[in-house]
């Protein structure tokens, strides 16, 4: 199929065009070698597949200065990679065209064929539209079609185009601007090379070291490289200069507002606390909004789950599904609300291009822990669940930011913690008013928080020496102009990030969860068997109630499950520990989430899956060690609380790591580092306390 | 209001030349840098941030404003 490649700076409003001619037929291409994401679509006409169409991160210029913008230059360079498109479509802005010209020269000399997509032409009179058409038209030799993604003006024609042009009916023709060269020798050399033209093997000097190095036989020095770049760039704006002055003239009326906000915004003052109310509410909507709909699908499948236990028939096969398959399903679509909030709501900031405006503020702060101020955004919305927050990091453009940043974010306190801490700080802290509006166990929890998000801040801090950056440390950031944001646009943001978490990482959750519940629920032949029998022989000789009976066998099958024997096998691991094999069995189960400890629990001390709490806290109350002592001591308690505040005891997390670095060995790094530090703080206060 | 003269640090350089910065673009500071931070900027027709030991390597002289851009 044909490729079309999809070029512009970035803020040209690329992502619209992309999004108008492909709908929602674009998946997140993967590619080898590709960190950042790279989508992809097909591009339909009439029903027929007629182009694949490849978005490229936005790019000022192929002489790539980040890890991204590399991607692009190496895509066009290198013909036999897979990404590498045949025509290329050159989105930028008309109100910005001026300064968005500098690629355009620089892929037309690379010999593409090239359509330029002028955006926001709604901004502009129809005279002035066309005035800037035929200026790059006559200057650049090149098919121009202005289009306004807003009001869908000409949207048609740009289809149009595209469609000749993957079906070959209107053959582009191969333009070069013939800039002269840095390089008086590179004509000759590049004929005696082999390459199409100057430019190219130019290019190839610069960076086909980085690409293949058999291809060539000498490449330019970096002294070398950094002066013929900045040579050839300025020669670029010299030229682009010199015909753009007419256009230099209009005072852009967004560019003005802009200015009149930043006058205020860009103040740390005012900006800073701006940007705490923004998150408050973004905070709010993951936290509290998403309970409703989450209450919802949890309510629903436990439906489902009680329906289909009671129509289909006992067996193995029900049991999977009913234990297994809908827990996980429940367990996967459980986090579409928080996941489409937090990207509705990121996606409009970005939009009006306020996220850039984060970044300036917080770059500095940051900076010191490794991270950087879209990291914000993940720090903080980690505190309501770390899936999302995960999900969140990929509007971070730096490889190694955002590697820093998904690692630490499930150290930041969720909420699936609450309820485990909620159970447990009354044995570690007494209730005891303090000064009427506070109290100790409020006390208590908000040290658990504090103590989360510095472990989380000084791990940043110290991983980002381990993992290794190609990218220059610059901030060098342009400041887009403010622009109302299109609905369409977020939407969809948002719904292909929820279709990609279900999608990838889901797989994985339901996966996890049907181990889990096939060790919870299985053992050697006979064995759950016999210890109901047990139960229920006792309960007859004691005339003991149906519920009893029905709880204690459940308890008495876990105790003796695959997941009951790895709890005893495991016990002197977490023995230092202050835990007994029950805990243990919770640990394991509690990978799933760990809200489920609650749960695990209650089945262990018989109490049914009601998950009540108070009649839990009860029997832990009387649970007593081999010497007589409560085994919920102080030390205990505590140490438990610590040990879920760190462990990854959250197969999500697992997942989405996985998902999204793409290797399994940073989710396992991951799991380990999370685990020692966990055995590490829970055994420091159960022998110091 | 200044005007840039050079840049002193040939990788700063080529990244800024790529964002249309370079000697003679009109340069206004709209915020300096607080308490080490980044600085807000108005280059031209555009508005960038940049880290303070980044603008240190921006060799700057004064100019006139012309009653362009943002005084």
């Amino acid at each position: 199929m044909h490729k079309i490649g999809l070029i512009g700076n970035p803020n040209s409003g690329k992502s619209s065009v992309f999004n108008e001619l492909t709908g929602l037929r674009h998946k997140v291409g993967n590619y080898p070698g590709v960190t950042v994401e790279i989508s992809t679509g097909t591009f339909m006409v009439e029903g027929r597949k007629v182009a694949q169409l490849i978005d490229f991160p936005g790019a000022y210029s192929l002489h790539s200065n980040t890890s991204d913008e590399f991607l692009l230059t190496r895509a066009l360079l290198d013909d036999r990679r897979p990404e590498h498109p045949q025509t290329l479509l050159y989105v930028a802005d008309a109100l910005l065209l001026e300064k968005q010209l500098l690629l355009l020269t620089q892929i037309i000399d690379l010999g593409f064929p090239v359509v330029v997509c002028l955006t926001n032409c709604d901004q502009l009179d129809p005279g002035e539209v066309e005035d800037r058409v035929e200026l790059v038209r006559e200057k650049l030799g090149v098919r121009v079609v202005p289009v306004s993604t807003k009001t869908g003006w000409n949207v048609g024609q740009l289809k149009l185009e595209l469609q000749q042009i993957a079906l070959g009916d209107h053959p582009l023709p191969r333009q070069a601007h013939s800039l002269s060269l840095p390089d008086p020798g590179i004509e000759a050399e590049c004929q005696k090379a082999g390459f199409a033209n100057a430019y190219l093997y130019f290019l190839w000097k610069h960076y086909g070291p980085r690409l293949d190095p058999g291809r060539i036989q000498e490449a330019y020095l970096h002294r070398e490289s950094i002066r013929l770049q900045i040579e050839e760039t300025m020669q670029r704006h010299a030229w682009i200069e010199s015909w753009t002055e007419p256009l230099r003239q209009l005072k852009n009326r967004s560019h003005l507002l802009t200015a009149r906000i930043d006058q205020w915004l860009s103040r740390p003052w005012i900006g800073v606390p701006l940007f705490v109310v923004a998150m408050f509410l973004v905070f709010q909507a993951i936290f509290s909004w998403a309970t409703l709909p989450m209450d919802l699908i949890e309510g629903g499948f436990a439906g489902l789950q009680s329906l289909l236990g009671e129509w289909l028939p006992a067996g193995w096969a029900t049991e999977l599904l009913v234990k297994g398959v809908v827990p996980g399903l429940s367990g996967v679509m459980v986090f579409i609300p928080q996941i489409a909030l937090l990207f509705f709501l990121i996606g409009w900031m970005e939009e009006l291009g306020y996220m850039a405006r984060v970044v300036y503020l917080f770059d500095h702060l940051l900076r010191k822990f490794g991270l950087n101020g879209r990291s914000l955004v993940g720090l903080i919305s980690g505190g309501a669940c770390a899936i999302p927050a995960i999900l969140s990091t990929r509007s971070i453009n730096n490889k190694r930011d955002r590697l820093v940043t998904m690692f630490v974010i499930p150290l930041i306190p969720c909420s699936a913690r609450i309820p485990v801490y909620a159970a447990l700080i009354g044995f570690v802290v007494p209730y005891r008013e303090m000064g009427g509006i506070f109290n100790s166990q409020g006390m208590a929890f908000m040290a658990l928080y504090t103590l989360g998000i510095a472990v989380a801040l000084l791990t940043a801090a110290v991983i980002r020496f381990f993992v290794k950056s190609d990218d220059l440390s610059y901030l060098v950031l342009q400041l887009p102009d403010y622009r109302w944001p299109s609905l369409k646009n977020v939407l969809l943001v948002a719904f292909d990030k929820v279709r990609s978490f279900v999608a990838e990482a889901g797989v994985i959750i339901l996966l996890i969860s049907i181990v889990l519940w096939f060790l919870a629920s299985f053992s050697w032949k006979g064995e759950l068997q016999a210890a109901e029998q047990e139960v229920r022989e006792r309960a007859k000789v004691e005339g003991q109630s149906e519920a009893w009976t029905d709880h204690h066998v459940e308890s008495a099958k876990l105790e003796r499950s695959f997941a009951g024997k790895i709890g005893r096998t495991i016990e002197p691991v977490f023995e230092p520990l202050g835990f007994d094999w029950k805990i243990s069995i919770a640990l394991i189960t509690s990978f799933a989430a760990r809200e489920v400890f609650i749960g695990t629990m209650s089945t262990i001390y018989s109490l049914g899956s009601s998950e009540n709490e108070m009649l839990l806290r009860q029997k832990m109350e009387q649970e007593l060690r081999p010497d007589g002592s409560p085994r919920y001591d102080r030390r205990t308690s505590a140490s438990l609380i610590l040990f879920y505040a760190f462990a990854m005891q959250c197969m999500s997390t697992f997942a989405v790591m996985w998902k999204e670095t793409r290797t399994r060995r940073w989710p396992v790094i991951q799991f380990i580092y999370m685990g020692l530090l966990a055995y590490l703080a829970s055994w420091l206060a159960f022998h110091l306390l | 209001m200044y005007r840039i003269h050079s840049i002193s640090d040939p990788v700063l350089a080529a990244r800024l030349v790529s964002l249309g910065i370079y000697p003679g673009c009109t340069l206004t500071i709209i915020q300096e840098s607080f308490l080490g931070g980044a600085c807000y900027l108005a280059i031209e027709n555009g508005h960038y941030a940049l880290r303070e030991e980044e603008l240190a390597h921006l060799v700057l002289e004064p100019c006139e404003s012309q009653g362009e851009g943002h005084a």
